[in-house]
């Protein structure tokens, strides 16, 4: 497990203060936008960056002074660092010769290690032959070749297709499976940390928001911020609700005041066409068409919500919506 | 998010053994050895010269208010000023065609801009006397027997010769950063193409065009050789008369009045040429750059006779140089270089030719190997040192450290070095650290871009596989930067080729290289000698880029 304990870095006005641990099962992505702090922390831990306070605790040893060559914790770049003048063997076994093990345990570990990224019989291959995929799976192989301790990853897929992400992501979660060791994953990609992450950590101006498992954190964010950083969030103030009539929603409760917010997700959202006995003035202003359903903007004087649907409606429309009072989620 | 890369690496746990800052060490170093130990060496000689401050102080007021310092200061001012003033004026037009057009002969002229660097001086000397001289080519042509070689003429000649090529490589990257986006904005405007230059154009070049003129100023400023031989006693220049009142007037204590007096100029150039040269826009969209066959017929017969022009005022000294070492009494022959290999064809009664050079050829070309070796391996170790220790860190000063050893002349850093060190090490080792020196803004500079192209990214890796960092510089360093580590080697090494300075101040006729010993056989009239051991040299400085250059080739192919 890595611990980070009320580790401060500061770089003239910015401020990372973190405090939060990584277990050893799963994968831990740390997300937030450019500038929040996310790679800086990732950095730390992997010996790059020194915190000005606090301590980094790696299964119960204080790492926080350990020179970055002696963490034995496995670093995996954005631009993947392979070295060009090495083959795909070379590479892999850069780490096991640094620390000195002989050439025939050096050459077994690596078929090993190719055997398990899938790139048995790529000993001899140049690197520059290799496809960002193939370049991405032998740094993850150069990575785990010293049996790390920990392994982190610096947004490993950002240079690779989109399609190509998806597999190198199942590829990812089966490889945990098999060697258990704490991974921390960077991204800003909040679609990547939502499949890859059994927690997330979200950072925002140097600061975690929130911590949790994915689909806590979309379902019931306990932020606005988080609600709006993982997808499309309705954010409304308890006293926004007076100008649009939802059905079955939950009333403002006394005493919490016009300030409270709430959040309701577009696919909580039902629309349906207008009875007529119905004139609550919602009306369709745009939408977009998300692949077997629609996303609709719906407007009533100044406010605008999102709403999804299967059904097509027409712009212009007027429309009721409807959502369950469980999916109307009080954020702060 | 985007992180300075600097503390772990330098106070950290992962950074170089010791304590101290990597980039901090590297400028120390830097103005020990360029700034630090020749001003003190020539203080130190000047005070011992004088052993009170009162004394020295009346030695400075003789020496400052002697008419021949002043006239010595002006001098260098008029001749340094016309020098970099005409090449700028030559190499204009060409940095234009350079930047805009593709044409027959741009890649040679773009490969002299660094032969620039490597050429001797004695070698330019040599060829303007060759084509310029009372009995060289241009006279034979013209039939007549006129020459201004050795006067201001021949200063200003041989240095326009050895500027051009920089100043046309400084200008042209000055049209480069003339951002396509403005050019085209201007055109959308209306303006005319003349409009363009007038408005867009020159007050863009503007800029570069006087750091250009101030570092061809400075080059100029500190020449020492082409002086020496074409100023004669007439001409002398501040770099002349510092070494005249050392070892001719026997008083160190005025040459370092001069010193001092020489530091003030080329400080102040030096200081101004960065502040003119900091703005220079960067990361701009390149000029669009078309064939030079797409102008019109008159444009490209103007261009044409620019270049032929360019061309013979740059290649005919050299090609004369050449034709007349293979010229003897009217046919060609061999006969100047059997007296160079063989010692013979001393004139009359007077000495031999290896009496002259003090040494025989084979000898000469073996101590100017020897140094070459020795002060290319000691530029590279130096130039990868200081530019490991400041790739740690984002060092925005590492421009003003490449200007700094500019801003010490030659004979001031070979005088200063040789007080300080000459009881110590050998005249060799002291001409060795000289060369050093000299070669250490160009071996740098090739150093800091290598550097800068290695990602970070590589090193961090490194560490994070446990490497410690000798198997970082022997895994990954050496095998990644020994391109780099050639060519610098190269660079270092043609230095000390075409060293004269160095040697002929240190070296007092113990050390004989090509140069020392070119300008020996001038100076004993055995012109034909001089210009086939300069030929000779050619053939060697060739000799060496070409195995450097095929060694690199067979190593980039994988066969060493």
């Amino acid at each position: 497990m890595i611990e980070m304990k009320n580790v401060v870095k500061e770089y003239g006005d910015f401020r990372l203060q973190v405090d939060f641990s990584v277990p050893r099962e799963g994968i831990t992505v740390l997300l937030g936008s450019s500038g929040s702090g996310k790679t800086t922390t990732l950095r730390m831990i992997g010996g790059f960056e020194v915190p000005d306070r606090g301590s980094i605790v790696l299964d119960n040893q204080d790492i926080t002074r350990v020179p970055v060559q002696h963490r034995n914790i496995g670093f995996v770049f954005q631009d993947y660092a392979l070295f060009p003048h090495l083959t795909v063997g070379e590479n892999v076994a850069y780490g096991l010769k640094a620390r000195g093990l002989s050439r025939a345990r050096r050459v077994n570990k690596v078929a090993q290690l190719l055997e398990l990224t899938g790139l048995a019989g790529f000993d001899h291959r140049k690197i520059t032959t290799l496809s960002g995929g193939e370049q991405q799976r032998v740094a993850l192989a150069r990575a785990l070749a010293p049996d790390p301790r920990a392994l982190l990853l610096d947004e490993p897929f950002s240079a690779v297709d989109p399609e190509r992400r998806e597999d190198l992501g199942s590829y990812l979660l089966d490889l945990q499976r098999k060697i258990s060791i704490p991974m921390v994953f960077v991204t800003h990609s909040r679609q990547e940390a939502m499949s890859l992450a059994s927690t997330i950590i979200l950072l925002k101006n140097g600061r975690v928001v929130e911590t949790g498992p994915p689909s806590s954190l979309y379902e019931r964010p306990c932020r606005a911020f988080t609600a709006r950083f993982l997808g499309r969030a309705n954010i409304l103030t308890a006293g926004q609700w007076g100008g649009v009539r939802v059905e079955l929603i939950r009333e403002p409760e006394t005493g919490i005041g016009e300030d409270q917010l709430y959040m309701i997700r577009p696919d909580s959202l039902e629309v349906r066409q207008c009875t007529a006995s119905e004139s609550f003035g919602l009306n369709i202003t745009g939408r977009t068409y998300l692949g077997g359903r629609w996303e609709y903007q719906v407007e009533s004087g100044e406010q605008v919500l999102y709403a999804r649907s299967p059904e097509m409606f027409q712009i212009g429309q007027s429309v009721v919506l409807e959502c369950r009072n469980r999916e109307i989620i009080p954020v702060e | 998010m985007g992180t300075p890369r600097s503390h772990a690496d330098s106070t950290g746990p992962a950074g170089f053994p010791g304590k101290f800052s990597g980039p901090g060490l590297a400028v120390l170093l830097v103005v020990f050895l360029t700034l630090a130990l020749p001003l003190g060496g020539i203080l130190w000689a000047g005070w011992l010269d004088t052993r009170s401050f009162p004394a020295f102080l009346d030695r400075a007021q003789a020496v400052l208010t002697r008419g021949s310092t002043w006239r010595s200061t002006g001098f260098s001012f008029f001749q340094a000023g016309v020098s970099a003033a005409l090449t700028l004026v030559l190499a204009i037009p060409g940095s234009y065609a350079l930047a805009r057009y593709t044409f027959k002969g741009k890649g040679f002229i773009q490969a002299l801009g660094m032969a620039s660097f490597v050429l001797p001086s004695l070698l330019i000397i040599l060829a303007v006397m060759s084509f310029y001289g009372r009995a060289g080519v241009l006279n034979q042509i013209l039939g007549t027997r006129f020459s201004f070689v050795y006067s201001p003429v021949g200063i200003i000649l041989a240095h326009l010769m050895f500027n051009l090529a920089i100043g046309l490589r400084m200008l042209t990257q000055g049209w480069l950063d003339l951002d396509q986006r403005l050019v085209d904005a201007s055109r959308s405007l209306g303006d005319s193409s003349l409009g363009r230059l007038r408005r867009l154009a020159l007050p863009f070049l503007g800029r570069r065009m006087v750091s250009a003129f101030l570092l061809i100023f400075l080059y100029c400023f500190l020449s020492f050789s082409i002086v020496l031989i074409f100023g004669g006693v007439g001409f002398i220049t501040l770099e002349v008369l510092i070494y005249r009142e050392m070892y001719v007037s026997l008083s160190p204590a005025g040459a370092a009045v001069l010193v001092l007096l020489q530091l003030l100029v080329t400080g102040l150039v030096v200081a101004l040429s960065q502040f003119w040269g900091r703005s220079v826009q960067r990361g701009a969209r390149p000029v669009e750059v078309k064939p030079m066959g797409s102008l019109s017929f008159p444009s490209r017969i103007l261009w044409g006779l620019y270049w032929t022009l360019v061309y013979l005022f740059l290649l005919a000294p050299l090609g004369a140089l050449m034709f007349r070492s293979f010229w003897d009494d009217g046919a060609l022959g061999f006969a100047a270089y059997r007296s160079l290999f063989l010692g013979t064809g001393g004139r009359g009664t007077g000495p031999g030719i290896f009496e002259v050079m003090r040494a025989t050829t084979g000898q000469v070309f073996l101590d100017s190997l020897v140094l070459a070796l020795s002060s290319g391996t000691a530029s590279v170790l130096l130039g990868y040192l200081v530019a490991r220790l400041l790739s740690r860190r984002d060092f925005s000063g590492s421009d003003t450290l490449f200007l700094l050893p500019l801003v010490v002349s030659g004979v001031t850093l070979s005088l200063g070095m040789g007080q300080v060190l000459s009881s110590f090490v050998s005249r060799w080792i002291l001409i060795v650290l000289v060369q050093t020196v000299m070669a250490f803004p160009l071996v740098f500079r090739i150093f800091r871009e290598g550097f800068r192209s290695f990602p970070p990214s590589y090193q961090e890796a490194a560490k994070s596989l446990g490497a410690g960092t000798w198997f970082r510089i022997r895994t990954l360093e050496l095998p990644l930067l020994w391109p780099i580590g050639l060519q610098a080697f190269a660079f270092g090494a043609a230095i000390s080729l075409g060293d004269f300075t160095g040697v002929y101040t240190l070296g007092r006729g113990e050390v004989v290289t090509v140069p020392i010993a070119m300008f020996r056989l001038i100076g004993f009239q055995h012109f034909p000698a001089a210009l086939a051991l300069g030929v000779c040299y050619i053939m060697v400085t060739l000799g060496v880029f070409l195995l450097i250059d095929s060694f690199d080739r067979r190593k980039k192919e994988g066969r060493i």
